[in-house]
Formats: structure tokens, C-alpha cells, sequence
């Protein structure tokens, strides 16, 4: 698994690449709280290179959106592959992530205020 | 004149051989000593045994008064030695010297051998040891023990017995004996380090079986929480089986009767597996029982539970699928919150249940779930699961996956609910082909009404 978060317009883009699972996962997850720490509030991520994610990388996700909740910001992820779209879909997750369909989507919609 | 000059010589020559046949004993004598020395010091490696024949074997070879074999002790940077005291040798004290201190600590630091012909004129003399003892030291000779470059301590002997003092031969011989005396206790350590190591494995073992028999009983307890594998109330029959990944392991499932011949049904799936999910599957079995009521619909209740659950800190989040079935008419309300599809097994086939997605409990305190209605007609059978069952795997690695559930039931649909749920059972397991199970595993078939 690797995690790299890059600034672009004042958003931060977390790109995951490869197994987010039981793992992998708490190594992601110190990643988002030093984030969220230093003051991150919208979490845009990059999942175009996630091949696989279990219940405990839907954690990770989860606690990425609630840090940008209780921040007043917005999470969302663009470039899933069809089995990540499934297990998103299944869990529930797409109503708390929107699915984007590019990095340009992305970051257009990381730059509207968040609905209340 | 050529006899004077014969005669001395011979004189000479005889002195030489008499000389060279008296070095050629010495070194004999010597050789013989060591060897001694050696078998000695290899005839034990007990510490306090090895230790004594150290210092009784320097100390008659190099005819001393006293000696002492004086240790490093590597992790406080120190050195020690222990002395029998008192007149019958019962007391033993412990010394320590400081790093440095002494011509002890100068030559385990150095790692140079020193002969002091008087203490008192010697600058790195530290009395503190005598005066300890009570033994007035006049001479002694002090060399390094090192074995492959580790300095393991320093060897010492005092006060020459006899007129002389201690010579530079002298000095050489305990050189020599430092050699085996380093082997000797090297061997001690290492004998020393093996039993530590021995000691440690049999106390991790000995908390590794703990552990074990605590999950068990944790495991005894979990299935306690479990409402029982079967039921039959009204028209509707159900069976259920679970099998944890680990000794304990996050999957649930719970149904109970309410009133009005109403049943509650409910399966879900914790986050991860293990004990943490264990111990959060536990509290939420907890929390069901306690909001399971005939007066909620199943959206009402899981919202209840979920604020229960919720927690700012903490990302751990539970699948659940609950429904509340009529036993008599077959209507079923339901709501989904992020678990896999279920399925309605009936003589046509297979179909999948559609619900509205939400999020799993844990997720968000304020999540609102949204009921459906549907109806079962006689003779089908509503199935529940969780993605253990989906997501098994081959030792190919090729997942069981929907649609082999799917097919699978269908060949299942002409039994009872305890003919599906052992019939999903043995196909998973035979598909899995001995790949260990990496997920829990739940299955709950309910069916309304018999067949006619």
C-alpha cells in the first residue's frame, strides 16, 4: 500500500495505491489523523491505483469523512475501478463519498462549499 | 696454555648447557602448568564453581597470596567482583568498581597487562578495594581477559608469596593463563545467555496458553450472545450458522419473537475481525436485544442503535440488515445499513431483495435509515449472509463470489432452512478446497409457510 498526498489549489489529493486492508490500514490511518492535525479539512482521494479494499480500509475512509465533517469540510473520491465502485455501493459508502470521474471533476467539486 | 683455554671452555660450554637445559625445564615446567591451567578451567561452567577454580588455580600457579577475577558487566558500563570474607569464607560481598577505577578498570580499559611493585607509589591505585577486603596489598599483577575481542574482564593476582616480588616473567605466565581462563568464561556466558533464552521461551509459551484459554472462554461467551441456531414461531421456520475466522470474530446474527406474532431478524458484519470486532459485535448484540421492540419499525430501531453506537474517536462501524416478519401473513419490513443484498430463494429461482442503502451502524450518529415493505409467499425463503461467504476464496484465488451463491441456492431451493444454510455450508467448503477461512462467516434462512 502506498499513500501520497499532494496540494493542488489548496486541496489535498490522497492518493492510495494498491491493498488497503487489515494490514495496510493502520498505516493509512496515522496518515489522515496527522492530516486532519494539521488542519486538513477536504480529503480528495485518488483511488485510481486501489486494486482491493477490506472492511478495515472502509475504516480508514470512514474516518476521513468524519474528520472533514466535524471540520466543516468535504471528503469525495474520484478513479475507482469497477470491484472498489461495488464495495462502496454495497456498504453504503457512495452517500458519503461522491463518485467522481476525473481529477478535474475532483477538484471542481472539492471547491464548492460543502451542502449543509 | 691451550689446557687453561680448553678447560675454560668447556667450563663455558658445560654453563651454556647447563643454562639452556634449565630454560628448555622452565619451559617444559611451564608448558605443563598451563596445560594444567587449562583442563582446570574447561572442567566447569557453573559460575560460581568456574570462578572459584579461576582464582585458586591464578593463584597457585603464579604463588600468590590472593587473586581475583574481576567481570565487565556490559549493560551498566561497570565491573564487579564478588570476595569470600569473613574467616570461614561465609560472607560474600559484592564490589563494584566504577569504569576507570583502579588498575582494575585501567587495564579493562586500556586492555594492557600491568605488575605494580608498590600500589602506593602508583597513580591509578584505588585503595578502596583493599580496605574492603582487608588486605593490605604490597604487590600485583593485573592482565586483561578478552576472548574474539570482547573484553570480558580482568584477571589479578596479589601479593607474591616469599622474599620477591612479581617479575616480568611473571607478568607473561598470567598473560598465558588469561588465554584459557578467557575461553573458559565465554563459555559460561554463553551457557548463561542459553538458559535466559530458554527461560523466556517457556514464559511466553506459558502466557500464549493463557491467552488461548481466555479466547476460549471468550468464544464460549460470544456464542452465549447468539440466540441459538433455530427457530419456529407461526408460520416461519429459520436456521443460522456461524463460524468466526479466529477464535472470535465480528459476524452476527440475532432474531427474537415480539408480540403479535411479529419476529425481529437481523445479520450483520463488524468491521475487521478479531477481538476488537469480537468485543464490539458483543456490545451491539447487547444493544439490539434492548431496542428490539413491537413498537418500532426496523428503521426506528437500528437509528436507535446507532446513536447508541456512535463515537466521535472511533471509526468502527457494523453492516446490518433487520427486518421485522409477520409469522403469520409472510409481510416483512426491512432496512439496510451497507449489507450485502439478500436473497428470496423460491421454486422460480433466485431474486434479490432490493432495499435502501444506508450507511452501516457506527457510521454517523444522525444517519436516518428508510424501512421497505415486501412479502413472503409461501414457501419462500428469505436468505441472509455476509460477504465471508462472497468473498471465500480458493487456493487458486478465485472468489466464491454472487453468482455461484446465487446458483448454489438455487439448486437449494426444495429444502428446509436448515437444508440451505448446511448445503451453503458444504458448498463454500468445498469450493474453498482447504484455503484457510480469512472472514467470518454467517448465514440465516428463513422461510414462510410450508410448502404445499
Amino acid at each position: 500500500m502506498e499513500l501520497t498526498v499532494e496540494k493542488q489549489d489548496g486541496i489535498h489529493i490522497v492518493r492510495i495505491a494498491g491493498r488497503l486492508d487489515g494490514t495496510t490500514s493502520s498505516a493509512a490511518e496515522s496518515e489522515i489523523v496527522k492530516l486532519s492535525e494539521a488542519g486538513c479539512r477536504n480529503f480528495l482521494f485518488d483511488l485510481t491505483e486501489l486494486e482491493y479494499i477490506s472492511s478495515a480500509g472502509l475504516r480508514v475512509m470512514l474516518l476521513a469523512a468524519k474528520k472533514a465533517r466535524a471540520a466543516g469540510g468535504k471528503a469525495a473520491v474520484f478513479g475507482m475501478n469497477g470491484t472498489i465502485r461495488e464495495i462502496f455501493s454495497i456498504s453504503g459508502f457512495l452517500t458519503i463519498f461522491p463518485d467522481l470521474p476525473s481529477r478535474e471533476e475532483g477538484l471542481r467539486h472539492m471547491a464548492e462549499p460543502p451542502q449543509t | 696454555m691451550l689446557i687453561h683455554v680448553l678447560a675454560a671452555f668447556s667450563a663455558l660450554a658445560a654453563a651454556l648447557l647447563a643454562a639452556t637445559l634449565i630454560l628448555i625445564w622452565h619451559r617444559w615446567r611451564r608448558t605443563l602448568i598451563l596445560q594444567n591451567v587449562g583442563l582446570q578451567l574447561n572442567s566447569t561452567i557453573k559460575r560460581k564453581e568456574l570462578l572459584r577454580i579461576i582464582m585458586e588455580t591464578a593463584a597457585e600457579t603464579m604463588k600468590a597470596e590472593g587473586s581475583s577475577i574481576i567481570l565487565v558487566d556490559e549493560e551498566k558500563g561497570d565491573l564487579y567482583f564478588e570476595v569470600a570474607t569473613g574467616e570461614k569464607n561465609e560472607e560474600v560481598k559484592q564490589i563494584r568498581l566504577a569504569k576507570g577505577e583502579g588498575i582494575a578498570g585501567w587495564v579493562a580499559e586500556t586492555g594492557r597487562s600491568v605488575l605494580v611493585a608498590d600500589p602506593s607509589k602508583d597513580p591509578r591505585w584505588s585503595n578502596r578495594v583493599s580496605v574492603k577486603v582487608n588486605v593490605p596489598t604490597r604487590n600485583m599483577l593485573c592482565v586483561p581477559v578478552v576472548s574474539n575481542g570482547r573484553m570480558l574482564g580482568v584477571l589479578q593476582v596479589i601479593n607474591r608469596k616469599g622474599r620477591r616480588g612479581f617479575h616480568r616473567s611473571d607478568l607473561k605466565l598470567l598473560e598465558m593463563i588469561a588465554v584459557p581462563t578467557a575461553v573458559a568464561l565465554e563459555n559460561m556466558l554463553l551457557y548463561e545467555a542459553l538458559l535466559r533464552a530458554m527461560e523466556n521461551i517457556r514464559e511466553t509459551t506459558a502466557a500464549k496458553e493463557r491467552i488461548e484459554s481466555e479466547l476460549k472462554i471468550a468464544q464460549d461467551i460470544q456464542r452465549g450472545l447468539l440466540p441459538g441456531e433455530a427457530l419456529r414461531a407461526g408460520s416461519v421456520t429459520l436456521h443460522a450458522f456461524l463460524v468466526p475466522a479466529r477464535v472470535v470474530g465480528g459476524d452476527f446474527y440475532y432474531f427474537s419473537e415480539l408480540e403479535d406474532g411479529k419476529l425481529l431478524v437481523c445479520l450483520g458484519d463488524v468491521s475487521d475481525k478479531g477481538i476488537p470486532a469480537a468485543l464490539f459485535m458483543s456490545s451491539l448484540m447487547i444493544r439490539i436485544q434492548s431496542k428490539a421492540s413491537p413498537d418500532l419499525s426496523p428503521a426506528q430501531i437500528a437509528e436507535a442503535i446507532n446513536r447508541d453506537v456512535c463515537r466521535e474517536d472511533s471509526a468502527m462501524f457494523a453492516t446490518i440488515f433487520l427486518a421485522v416478519i409477520d409469522t403469520r401473513t409472510g409481510e416483512l419490513s426491512f432496512c439496510d445499513g451497507g449489507h450485502c443484498p439478500p436473497l428470496v430463494l423460491n421454486g422460480d429461482g433466485v431474486r434479490t431483495l432490493e432495499t435502501a442503502k444506508r450507511l452501516p451502524i457506527g457510521a454517523f450518529a444522525d444517519e436516518k435509515y428508510e424501512d421497505r415493505e415486501t412479502r413472503l409467499n409461501p414457501g419462500e425463503t428469505l436468505v441472509l449472509y455476509t460477504d465471508g461467504i462472497t468473498d471465500a476464496e480458493n487456493p487458486q484465488g478465485e472468489r466464491f463470489g454472487t453468482e455461484r451463491l446465487k446458483s448454489a441456492l438455487g439448486e437449494l431451493a426444495a429444502g428446509s432452512p436448515r437444508d440451505v444454510t448446511q448445503g451453503i455450508r458444504e458448498k463454500v467448503t468445498a469450493f474453498a478446497a482447504g484455503h484457510p477461512q480469512s472472514d467470518d462467516i454467517a448465514v440465516l434462512a428463513l422461510q414462510f409457510g410450508d410448502k404445499d
